[in-house]
């Protein structure tokens, strides 16, 4: 995928799409572009993908997938291990996130 | 945070506050004062203190003895090294005091730039005592004397201590064999040339230094006046010698400021012949709100001394009398090398410089700390929360058994499961062996590979996690995610450690893992599953498997509220308008509210749509629900 501005982020995800950003929950496709905006400039490594269609047992016809993504991420001057997990679904052609759910490899209390 | 460009009126007078009127009449010469061994022959010469061949002798007393490292300490009595310095002249001996030449110096009080030490020994003087000792000295002296440094010498009863100026040295050593000692003979008492005291800084010291301290910290617009803090009254007065110009003081000063006022924003260094900023080093970690430094008349040769506290955030500096001003040939590159170091200041030497020119881009600090707070586990909803915790606790148990068999029934007829490693390259000394043959990296795994790796149908599912290494899940460790939860899917991701419990050592793994469940029956099994395993953080190793916890503990359930409006909502996090309005319109029809009633209980349980149903209800129940919310609005 090109590079995408930050504010064209909104349109990958569906409407009623849920961020959960280490622990935080943002819902709607706006609410996530703003959080997503509210977070410092980061410098992502991927380094490892994978991927499955969802089965139709849980989304019928509805083209959905899941992703995992690990590597790590650069903000400031931190580096740190990530986890990453999508749900994507098809829209008339376009690729919607159902769910994102990021988490920084760390010990939370 | 400093703002050069608002910086006003008010932030000069930080260096105001430091001079000390009268430090500038009583030494009246002070800018030769800092310009080394030049001015100190000259001076010789000027009072007719030529030593036979010891020109440079009284120049070098002080420098050798402090900072820099460049020849060893003297130890206190040790009368062999009395004799030898460190440039292999050797003293001559000067018995009680009158070897020195005629000259009359060191009649005046003493010189910043120039102090001579004498050693006073008393024989014997341990079994005569301190008390005596000194109001015997005490009685003959014009003014009382506070000994500096009054030791009582190891291998014999000697006793020593340190005056500062010739007068007081010479007239004390006067009264050898002068005194009636208790034991019935004469005190002998004899005066040497000496360096300068090395006292150790222990915690009496330490006591007494945080006193002085005290003493010249300004409270009120937190600035610290250390100005030729080695003739600090209080401290002369303890009989201590405590120069800013070594290590071990510095040490114990720094010690002190960082545990007292680390608030401090100025502190006045100057004239204290410091020769080397190496021992300030740690005021740029730890006094950060630091904002003025007056390092004035001191002993600084060249402008590389200022590296080892450069990158503070000084608005005002002063190296004004230092020998290092000299190096430049114009004041422009002297600016230029100092905001090299300290971009943001302000007034330098007393004198405003323009402020300097920055882009506008935001301070490191402050975007670092926008990091939004890691949650622990976040749930949609307390059905899928209970759910899912069932789920999970219920699945570990039976992975991390001896056999996985039982997880057959787990998993639904079409199911998936993948695994990816990922190997950063942070710790490329972790062997994942046991996990890399069934590793499906989409970036690196060879296409003809990516679909067998991909095991689908129980069989092959089944087959794959018995191949896994025998495992220990950190239950405690777990956050787990589940954002969607609905009647034909819920979404589950937990990440945590594992520890490969067969494997010697038992390592400790990071795992991140994803199930998509489906309802089946009367439970729910699992479609597709996606295990990630990647090297764990020291800090995750640190604290694997410390408390023993059975299941993951999610964000704490909020109590039902008493009076509707009090409780504060957890942070659930954000909802979109659009979905507000939906949840506000369906709350509405289900209980009857008018939609005012329906979005002040949602906003009250921070639109947690099954909260403030549950909520309601119970308020309905105890019928604490105010008739006007069933009114149309």
């Amino acid at each position: 995928m090109s590079v995408l501005e930050l504010k064209t982020l909104s349109k990958l995800y569906l409407d009623t799409g849920t961020l959960v950003w280490n622990g935080n929950s943002v819902t709607g496709a706006d609410a996530i572009q703003a959080f997503l905006e509210t977070l410092p400039t980061s410098e992502h490594t991927v380094i490892c993908v994978d991927a499955q269609a969802v089965s139709s047992a849980a989304v019928d016809a509805q083209t959905t997938v899941l992703i995992v993504v690990s590597g790590q991420v650069r903000l400031k001057n931190t580096t740190r291990s990530f986890q990453q997990h999508f749900m994507l679904t098809a829209q008339e052609r376009k690729w919607k996130v159902v769910t994102d759910c990021f988490r920084f490899q760390e010990l939370v209390s | 945070m400093s703002q050069p460009h608002q910086r006003g009126r008010d932030q000069s007078y930080i260096v105001k506050t430091f001079r000390n009127p009268n430090a500038s009449q009583y030494y009246g010469h002070d800018d030769r004062a800092s310009r080394g061994t030049s001015y100190r022959q000259a001076d010789f010469k000027a009072r007719g203190r030529m030593r036979r061949g010891q020109g440079r002798y009284q120049g070098n007393l002080d420098d050798d003895a402090e900072m820099g490292g460049r020849r060893p300490r003297m130890q206190q009595g040790d009368d062999r090294r009395r004799g030898m310095r460190g440039r292999g002249r050797p003293r001559p001996s000067r018995g009680r005091g009158r070897g020195l030449p005629p000259g009359g110096g060191g009649r005046n009080p003493p010189n910043a730039s120039q102090p001579s030490w004498f050693r006073v020994i008393v024989k014997n003087g341990q079994t005569f005592g301190k008390e005596f000792v000194m109001n015997a000295i005490n009685e003959n002296l014009p003014e009382p004397y506070m000994p500096i440094g009054y030791t009582n010498e190891a291998n014999r009863n000697d006793v020593h201590f340190f005056v500062e100026n010739k007068m007081t040295a010479d007239t004390i050593s006067a009264l050898d064999g002068r005194i009636l000692a208790p034991n019935g003979s004469k005190m002998k008492i004899m005066s040497r040339r000496s360096e300068p005291p090395m006292l150790t800084v222990d915690d009496a010291v330490k006591a007494e230094l945080a006193q002085a301290l005290s003493n010249r910290y300004v409270p009120a617009n937190r600035t610290l006046n250390l100005s030729q803090f080695y003739m600090d009254p209080y401290i002369r007065g303890k009989g201590l010698y405590l120069p800013l110009n070594r290590q071990n003081v510095v040490a114990a000063v720094l010690e002190i400021i960082t545990g007292q006022i680390p608030e401090v924003v100025g502190i006045n260094l100057s004239k204290n012949r410091i020769t080397s900023l190496m021992p300030f080093k740690a005021i740029k970690s730890s006094l950060k709100d630091l904002k003025a430094l007056d390092l004035s008349h001191n002993s600084l040769g060249a402008i590389t001394h200022l590296d080892s506290v450069q990158g503070m955030a000084l608005i005002e500096l002063n190296l004004d009398g230092n020998h290092l001003c000299d190096s430049f040939k114009e004041k422009a590159e002297y600016i230029s090398a100092v905001r090299k170091r300290f971009p943001k200041v302000i007034l330098l030497d007393n004198v405003e410089l323009p402020p300097p020119i920055e882009f506008d881009v935001e301070d490191d600090a402050a975007a670092v700390t926008k990091l939004p707070e890691s949650k622990s586990s976040y749930f949609c909803g307390t059905q899928p929360r209970d759910i899912a915790l069932m789920f999970l606790k219920q699945y570990f148990d039976v992975f991390d058994a001896d056999k996985r068999d039982p997880l057959m029934d787990a998993y639904h007829d079409n199911c998936r499961f993948s695994l990816s490693v990922s190997l950063g390259h942070r710790n490329s000394n972790e062997r994942l062996n046991l996990w890399l043959p069934d590793s499906r990296n989409l970036l690196r795994t060879a296409r003809e590979r990516q679909a067998a790796l991909l095991r689908s149908g129980k069989l092959e599912v089944l087959g794959a996690l018995a191949r896994l290494p025998k495992t220990q899940h950190d239950s405690n460790s777990f956050t787990v995610d589940v954002p969607v939860a609905n009647e034909r899917l819920m979404q589950i991701s937990v990440s945590g450690v594992l520890k490969e419990r067969e494997e010697r050592h038992s390592p400790i793994r990071a795992f991140s893992r994803v199930f998509v469940i489906v309802p089946q029956g009367q439970g729910f099994c699992v479609v597709n599953e996606m295990l990630s395993i990647s090297v764990a953080t020291p800090e995750q190793i640190k604290g694997a498997f410390k408390a023993a916890a059975p299941t993951p503990s999610p964000s704490p359930i909020p109590h039902v509220p008493v009076v509707p409006g009090v409780v504060a909502p957890p942070p659930v996090g954000v909802v979109s308008e659009d979905v507000q309005k939906q949840m506000t319109v369906q709350l509405a029809t289900v209980t009857g509210m008018n939609p005012h009633w329906a979005l002040k209980c949602l906003q009250e349980n921070s639109f947690d749509y099954d909260r403030s149903l549950l909520v309601f209800n119970q308020l309905k129940v105890e019928g604490k629900v105010p008739p006007e919310a069933f009114l149309p609005a």
